[in-house]
């Protein structure tokens, strides 16, 4: 598969990425249960100029950075590929946060003038529960529901385990067993929403119970749909792994699978909220115990897990110690993403470093670098055609392979070369075998010839 | 019937709960032989602790608000069925009475009070 495919690949799942986060984003502009861009406003209010002022500008900032964003991600094509996902992906990151900083300021604007005109509503900076409809009994999924897929996750990894060839298929068995992960997740995650607060959004408790049963019936599909389409996933991959084609579009088709089952649900839990509370004055505001309307503060509260005010989402309640350590531990992660995209970026584009040196053949490039000693070296060839290769841990770009991979004809491989311009050098010692390039195929060859004069015996093959 | 919990209310969590929900019984909001969550479900739909609202359940409890069996649940019985103001009662309104007097209110005011939130004004707004 050429560069420019992969690189349309990434722009098909980016462009449409950066698209929904405008769009969920915008959609909270729309009255939700009362709630405005995370501040609870009364009807009367809802309809006030300056608040239409405010939303309508948070809508026109949020769309113009979405095109700014996707302005300087068309800009990355020119990269070369290695550097083109990396940066896409710290870009990505970038992309997902600063619309946010968008809604931030909104909320802080509409929040003071709130403050300012006084616009209060009959339960302020309080939990309100609705004990009608705390009393009714909630309508559960059976937990086992969620154990076929599970079991169907299980079976390339049963299968590549009671085989004895696990060793060799380390990559995909790690995909394997996140999968069983991701279908175990879900089995437990769904009885969290089972112990959250109910939806209270006015006096009317069959209304209240309404919101509830929505939401918590549409966590329990997205969830299911979830797991059974990892599976699903899981077992198409196993089938068809020799394919690089076919493993892209299934892992296409998967994800848009996924994101769309999901956007489906949670806009549905935002229209029936939108329907159902359409008309009422605001009743109940938890405004104080959100911080820019986005994360639940109140130590009071013993839940860690907490429903988002509006749609069907969960937050973490960071006025808990433990909530705080999960928040940070989550930014850490996606900093740590970004940094580490821009790490591995820096080093696919860094030139090789490679050579003899007092006896010991040296090379270094992004994560590979390595030394053998000359004296060692039981095997050197030069080669123009690259034998079948299947990659075990590493990279696999078109223009870059790089780290661990199953080479016919070598025992312990590791390589580093773009397979698009040989030739290659492969150095085999006792224990291990490498297979590399380097920049370009006049320092390869120049660098093969510097190796047999300092070895001085014949090479096992010529070109 | 919403139960609204203050967390920075110097009123005890569980006394906000008996209150709003005697209140909620004295208004109307909450019919007799209705069904009240039960411990857990409360629990987790406020947040606190379960401790916290079995002990506001058992007040209730033994004041005669509510009764509780193992098949029907919690369920309001709709009057305390102490047939008269006990010594706790009296204690009370003695305690408020004579804040009354302290901050100058007269006491035809003071009955007038007493007697429209008797007849209707009991609400929790």
């Amino acid at each position: 598969m050429g560069e420019a495919a992969v690189v349309i690949f990434w722009f098909v799942i980016m462009f449409p990425c950066l698209i929904l986060i405008a769009v969920l984003l915008t959609n909270e502009a729309r009255p939700k249960k009362n709630i405005v861009l995370g501040v609870t406003l009364p009807l009367l209010a809802q309809g006030d100029g300056r608040v239409r002022d405010i939303v309508r500008r948070f809508k026109r900032n949020v769309w113009l950075s979405t095109g700014v964003m996707a302005l300087l991600f068309a800009a990355l094509a020119f990269l070369s590929l290695g550097e083109f996902i990396m940066w896409s992906i710290a870009l990505l990151i970038v992309a997902v946060f600063v619309p946010y900083v968008f809604y931030v300021r909104a909320n802080r604007k509409l929040a003071a003038l709130k403050k300012a005109e006084g616009w209060r509503v009959p339960y302020t900076g309080a939990v309100v529960v609705d004990l009608k409809a705390a009393a009714e009994p909630a309508q559960a999924l059976k937990r086992r529901a969620f154990l076929p897929p599970v079991l169907i996750a299980l079976v390339p990894l049963a299968a590549a385990l009671l085989s004895g060839d696990g060793a060799e298929h380390r990559g995909g068995l790690a995909m394997s067993a996140t999968m069983v992960f991701i279908g175990l997740l879900c089995m437990f995650l769904y009885p969290l929403i089972l112990r959250q607060r109910g939806d209270v959004a006015g006096p009317d408790s069959g209304k209240n119970a309404a919101l509830t049963r929505v939401r918590r019936y549409n966590w329990g599909k997205m969830l299911l749909a979830t797991s059974y389409l990892t599976a699903i996933f899981m077992l198409a991959f196993w089938l068809l792994q020799d394919s690089a084609l076919w493993t892209l579009v299934l892992t296409a088709v998967y994800m848009f699978a996924l994101i769309g089952f999901c956007l489906s649900t949670e806009f549905t839990v935002r229209r029936t909220q939108e329907r159902l509370t359409a008309g009422e004055s605001g009743y109940v505001d938890e405004d104080d115990l959100w911080i820019w309307g986005m994360f639940y503060n109140n130590p009071n509260d013993r839940h860690l897990f907490i429903n988002d005010r509006t749609g069907s989402g969960m937050g973490v309640n960071v006025g808990r110690t433990s909530g705080k350590v999960f928040m940070a531990l989550t930014a850490a992660l996606l900093l740590g993403l970004m940094v580490l995209s821009i790490a591995v970026s820096l080093g696919f584009s860094a030139p090789v470093e490679a050579g003899i040196e007092g006896g010991t053949l040296y090379f270094e490039h992004g994560m590979e670098k390595y030394e053998i000693p000359l004296d060692g070296i039981t095997s050197l060839e030069l080669l123009y055609d690259l034998p079948s290769a299947r990659r075990v841990a590493g990279t696999g770009l078109p223009n870059l392979a790089e780290g661990r991979f199953n080479v016919e004809g070598y025992e312990n491989t590791r390589i580093s070369l773009n397979p698009n311009e040989p030739p290659y050098i492969a150095v085999v010692t006792p224990d291990m075998s490498r297979i590399f390039a380097l920049d370009t195929p006049e320092e390869t060859e120049a660098l093969y010839e510097k190796i047999l004069e300092a070895i001085a015996w014949t090479p096992t093959s010529e070109p | 019937m919403l139960l609204s919990l203050d967390f920075s209310s110097k009123t005890p969590i569980y006394l906000q709960i008996r209150n709003q929900i005697i209140l909620g019984i004295a208004s109307g909001e909450l019919a007799a032989g209705e069904k009240l969550p039960t411990i857990r479900a409360l629990a987790e739909q406020s947040g606190v602790n379960m401790m916290t609202v079995s002990k506001a359940y058992s007040t209730l409890r033994q004041d005669g608000y509510i009764t509780t069996d193992r098949r029907g649940g919690t369920v309001v019985t709709g009057s305390s069925g102490a047939g008269g103001l006990s010594g706790h009662y009296l204690g009370a309104l003695r305690v408020i009475a004579a804040e009354a007097r302290l901050a100058g209110i007269s006491e035809e005011a003071f009955v007038d009070l007493c007697r429209g939130i008797y007849n209707g004004g009991v609400d929790n707004g």
